[in-house]
């Protein structure tokens, strides 16, 4: 676990700035898929999507009488496909436990040594490598595991204190415990 | 192997199965590796979250199956905030040839990946065949 004075590296901006895009058409943020209602305060640095494309309406494109072509339920198929899974490595799933926030992803078959986490202010990176390795002078019947390098970070609601966040790397599965600081948490006011 | 370019995310694919199961559950497809070399077959697959005493191999009528199941009380007293990936339990089987020697198939589970080492039958084998 390392702590990172300021200026944090420059690639964790880069990515920052992309996490919020506003739709065009509504104004709204974009957030990736999620249906969590406390997502709202979450900042996730994936890079959003483009806004899908509206089919054009006005005279000559009514639905009853201009059909779509056939290929384009497929194609719109596709497109969900890639939208719900198309985004940063590796993928995150967040909780909440009391007042602290557990951070946990999969990454199977990497070595601890080659896993590189930051923690500052509420923002996480994980980085690193993993490798896959075959037998020698192998002959392929299958390849669906892939190697590579992966560099994430994520803003989370809260600020964290970086002295006691927990790491865990147990059976390919990475948890980060990540408490809130206690200058973060609220502080309840007895009326005098 | 190239370790220089960027890791995608890929989609965990539901598994699609013909039995049913009495229980509900969700079950993956681990991601698989599968090489031969000379001498054994091997398996590699990531089953990230299963632990050694979680998880199943058997051979059965030349069909090689393996499941591993997640502990889902780990995630218990956790409310979701963010999720990008769905957890469930892993199962997938293979279709073995004959060429296997069943005797011999050795099992190792690290970082959430396993490795099955599936050793050739002796007839299998390539052999050299001495002119005389």
């Amino acid at each position: 676990m390392t702590v990172v004075d300021a200026p944090f590296f420059p690639a964790m901006t880069r990515r920052l700035s992309r996490t919020l895009c506003r739709d065009p058409d509504t104004g709204k943020i974009n957030h990736p898929g999620t249906t969590a209602p406390y997502s709202e305060m979450m900042t996730v640095a994936t890079p959003c999507q483009p806004p899908r494309r509206r089919r054009p309406s006005g005279p000559g494109s009514f639905p009853a009488f201009s059909r779509p072509p056939a290929r384009e339920p497929r194609r719109a198929a596709a497109e969900l496909t890639i939208r719900r899974f198309a985004g940063a490595y590796p993928p995150l799933n967040i909780f909440r436990q009391g007042d602290d926030i557990v951070l946990i992803t999969e990454l199977p078959g990497i070595h601890k040594k080659d896993l590189d986490i930051q923690v500052k202010g509420n923002t996480i990176r994980i980085a690193g490598s993993k490798a896959v390795q075959y037998g020698d002078s192998p002959a392929l019947h299958r390849r669906e595991r892939l190697a590579g390098r992966f560099d994430r970070a994520i803003t989370v609601p809260v600020e964290i204190d970086a002295d006691r966040v927990k790491a865990e790397y147990r059976d390919g599965i990475l948890a980060l415990y990540l408490p809130r600081a206690e200058r973060d948490k609220p502080k309840s006011i007895t009326v005098g | 192997m190239a370790t220089s370019q960027a890791l995608e995310v890929q989609e965990k694919k539901e598994l699609v199965s013909k039995e049913e199961k009495t229980v509900p559950a969700r079950y993956f497809v681990p991601t698989t590796d599968i090489f031969e070399t000379a001498d054994a077959l091997t398996v590699v697959m990531e089953l990230p979250g299963v632990d050694k005493q979680a998880l199943d191999v058997n051979i059965e009528n030349g069909v090689l199956r393996v499941e591993g199941r997640i502990d889902h009380s780990k995630y218990e007293g956790m409310d979701p905030l963010y999720t990008e990936y769905n957890v469930g339990h892993f199962a997938r089987s293979f279709t073995l040839s004959n060429k296997i020697d069943q005797q011999q198939i050795s099992a190792q589970l690290e970082d959430g990946v396993l490795t099955l080492t599936l050793k050739k039958a002796k007839e299998a084998m390539p052999r050299r065949i001495a002119i005389s």
